[in-house]
């Protein structure tokens, strides 16, 4: 008989086991997000689900953001990341990028990239501007030393600092980088208890609305 | 098992919110005084299990509970997913207020055949129970899962590619749902068995309650 006893606790034993191994990872369910930012030459799109873990193999689609046509196609590797060049015409045309992950089971998310925050990062601005400083320096180089042809020394010294510019500028793009992708994160990170107490919240509400109208048609 | 927005069809989407409104009619029809407490309870337990995520396949797979609330609730767990869905639409931002309506017939409707299909089994004393149970968790997430993969092959995909895809990535949570529905069963049984829904037939029958 005490065998008995036993074998009966098992099916109640199995059920904490179950729900302790479940609520073990604190992990959240299922919702995909994907982010992008510009990194020198190229974009960068992470692609992951709400509880962190990185989309893989999933379809990821680039498109204009305005007209929606198809840019480019790609798929995510291991770590749900995607790199791609930035397309001419994209840069040409200073289109916003609109990048959408797709994983086959009913899962998608976007992502607008302005044309102004990844344009930036390539400099193509900055570009022009320093050209004009140099191209300034030249003239004013002309003037001072009309017979004497440019030193090299100071087209060094230009040279030097569009080299320094865009040493900077990758060496912040790498370095926010991570930073970028850790305030995306926080942003949106998975429901809160305050959330889930306030769901459980109004179902037990609307329960009482329910039984309150019931008991009315009873009374009447 | 939430579908996103923006993914589905007009029509797909007309078509799940009219079986929603319907199914939810059919099953509020059924809800009485002593039977609102039940429903409400398991419809925040729907709403709970989605965030109890299992680590497994290539994604997140999060459990269902939809067959539990079948073989319980009967008709009765339309209104119930259908509340708890749009909570978590919502608060959580799963699916979406315009997928309402399909999410909710693809996790409802799966749950209420389960109901019908299994409540000879379940009725039953015994291992039967207990299989019959285990099938309710099941095959809700495997019809769930059908349903689905067909909700998005009417927009676009073929089906079949799209049902491979859903039902493999769901496999695991099949049978993690058939062991936690088997057991919550078994236990609502021995503890609470008058808030099944089919007490009633359980009297008429004269079938003898396990234990």
């Amino acid at each position: 008989m005490k065998w008995m006893n036993n074998v009966k606790r098992i099916p109640s034993a199995l059920v904490l086991v179950v729900f302790l191994l479940l609520s073990a990872s604190p992990s959240l369910a299922h919702k995909v997000k994907v982010f992008a930012y510009g990194e020198g030459e190229k974009i960068i799109t992470k692609s992951y689900f709400s509880n962190g873990k990185a989309v893989m193999h999933s379809s990821l689609t680039v498109e204009d953001g305005r007209t929606g046509k198809i840019l480019l196609q790609g798929e995510t590797d291991k770590d749900g990341l995607f790199k791609f060049s930035i397309p001419l015409t994209a840069q040409q045309e200073r289109i916003d990028l609109k990048i959408i992950v797709n994983t086959g089971e009913g899962h998608r998310a976007e992502w607008l990239l302005p044309a102004d925050e990844y344009l930036e990062e390539t400099g193509e601005d900055m570009q022009s501007e320093t050209a004009i400083s140099v191209s300034g320096a030249a003239v004013h180089t002309a003037k001072d030393e009309e017979q004497v042809p440019q030193s090299p020394a100071r087209r060094q010294f230009s040279c030097d600092e569009e080299v320094v510019t865009r040493i900077v500028d990758d060496a912040l793009d790498r370095k926010l980088a991570p930073l970028k992708a850790m305030l995306q994160q926080s942003r949106d990170s998975g429901p809160d208890f305050r959330d889930i107490l306030g769901g459980i919240g109004y179902i037990i509400g609307l329960a009482g609305i329910a039984a309150y109208i019931s008991s009315r048609k009873k009374n009447s | 098992m939430h579908i996103s927005e923006g993914i589905l069809s007009a029509p797909v989407l007309l078509g799940g919110g009219v079986l929603t409104v319907a199914g939810t009619a059919v099953g509020l029809k059924s809800i009485d005084t002593e039977r609102i407490m039940p429903v409400a309870m398991l419809s925040a337990v729907f709403f709970v299990a989605s965030l109890i995520h299992v680590p497994l396949g290539p994604g997140s797979i999060h459990l269902l509970l939809n067959g539990l609330l079948g073989i319980i609730l009967g008709w009765a767990a339309f209104p119930a997913i259908l509340i708890a869905l749009l909570l978590q639409a919502i608060l959580f931002q799963y699916g979406g207020i315009v997928v309402l309506g399909v999410n909710t017939v693809v996790q409802a409707f799966p749950a209420v055949l389960c109901y019908y299909v299994l409540r000879p089994g379940l009725s039953k004393g015994g291992n039967a129970q207990k299989i019959a149970g285990f099938l309710g968790g099941f095959l809700s997430v495997f019809l769930s899962s059908l349903f689905m993969a067909l909700s998005l092959a009417l927009t676009d995909t073929g089906f079949l590619q799209t049902a491979k895809i859903v039902v493999w990535a769901n496999v695991p949570i099949m049978i993690i749902e058939g062991v936690v529905t088997m057991f919550a069963f078994t236990f609502i049984l021995k503890v609470q068995p008058e808030i099944l829904a089919w007490k009633s037939y359980w009297k008429d029958e004269n079938h003898e309650v396990d234990e």
